[in-house]
């Protein structure tokens, strides 16, 4: 248990970030992070170090993300895609310089979840299509799709 | 569709340097790691010692040492072994804590720590020697205490001690094909860290008699 202790103090941080990115919410990206580290000690053994540590909690995060968010969207029946048409531009409200770091936050924790999981996986975390296709199950083109719509929302907030 | 395609490029780079420049890291709420320990400990528990649950009040040693047994078989790769050895190793301790044997941290004064992260390999290597060192000198002590011991008690031990060993060897392997890999030396380190708490308790227990 120590040694997972370590790897979480390591890690923590990040994991930690990537959560409150996707799940946006405060409380739900703590329930997040914290089911992340539990599934990554029940799947620890399936780790092979082909890819890094790192990569591999991602991969985690994003799986355990996606799969209560399955569960959410099943019983809000809200689909991830019609987010397009119920997108507020919550970031409007806020200074008009993209450089400022609360804004684009806040920017992108208002985009439609797909646009958003690929904004912060591609240009925040620099995954490439293809891995973050290979994360989330869906396709690369897919991603390219909604990274682009995840741009477009950001600009016109940000303006 | 390619990235540039219907933006201003100016503003497209200012995006993304702005998205590269967003935190990487942002603190956990400092209450995670015990929620997320206790998780961990309440789902091993429950996978290994169902007997421990409360219609089952019948936790013997005996009950403890054929579910370690049935439970942990050995496995084939160093991480599932050092894993197992966890397993098995907390098997143990919730046999012990049925007899009620109070656990006093740091018997002889060595306590390993958190050396791996921090300490360099060929350094590594002189923490695991004094390890085998210590683990040596308890074995040593214990088996001249082992007649003391209750027999199901003793196969507990060898069980757990044989699991333990095999872990360690298995990731002694792994650490010698990735001398670097801090992981692995962690995993190591904690596998010395169960031997020896494992020959401490049953040190403390064969003197309780």
């Amino acid at each position: 248990m120590q040694a997972f202790e370590r790897l979480y103090q390591q890690h923590a941080g990040r994991v930690n970030a990537l959560c409150r990115r996707l799940a946006v919410d405060v409380n739900r990206a703590d329930e997040l992070m914290q089911d992340v580290f539990v599934r990554a000690w029940e799947k620890l053994e399936s780790f092979r170090g082909e890819s890094s540590l790192d990569s591999w909690l991602h991969r985690v995060t994003v799986n355990v993300f996606l799969a209560a968010d399955r569960g959410d969207r099943r019983r809000r029946a809200h689909e991830d895609i019609a987010d397009d048409d119920t997108y507020e531009h919550t970031a409007n409200t806020a200074s008009s310089d993209p450089g400022d770091r609360i804004d684009l936050e806040r920017a992108i924790a208002a985009l439609p979840q797909g646009a958003r999981v690929a904004f912060v996986l591609h240009d925040i975390e620099g995954y490439s299509y293809e891995e973050i296709a290979a994360m989330s199950g869906i396709a690369a083109a897919t991603v390219r799709v909604q990274l682009h719509r995840a741009r477009r929302h950001l600009m016109e907030a940000l303006q | 569709m390619n990235d540039h395609e219907e933006f201003d490029e100016t503003a497209l780079t200012a995006l993304r340097e702005a998205a590269q420049a967003l935190p990487r890291e942002i603190a956990p709420n400092p209450a995670a790691w015990a929620n997320i320990r206790d998780r961990i400990e309440h789902t091993r528990v429950r996978e290994l010692v169902p007997v421990a649950n409360a219609e089952a009040k019948e936790t013997s040693v005996t009950v403890a040492a054929e579910k370690s047994t049935r439970v942990l078989q050995p496995t084939r790769t160093w991480l599932r072994s050092t894993r197992g050895a966890a397993l098995i190793a907390a098997t143990l301790f919730m046999a012990v804590t049925t007899l009620v044997v109070p656990r006093e941290d740091g018997v002889d004064g060595a306590r390993p720590g958190a050396l791996a992260a921090d300490t360099a390999p060929a350094e590594m290597s002189t923490v695991f020697a004094r390890y085998d060192g210590a683990a040596t000198d308890l074995q040593n002590d214990l088996e001249r205490r082992r007649p003391q011991l209750h027999p199901a008690m003793v196969a507990v031990l060898d069980s757990c001690l044989h699991t333990l060993n095999e872990a360690i060897d298995d990731t002694q392997r792994a650490l010698k094909d990735a001398p670097d890999n801090a992981t692995i030396a962690g995993l190591l380190e904690v596998a010395y860290q169960q031997k020896l708490d494992l020959l401490r308790r049953a040190t403390e227990l064969s003197e309780s008699f």
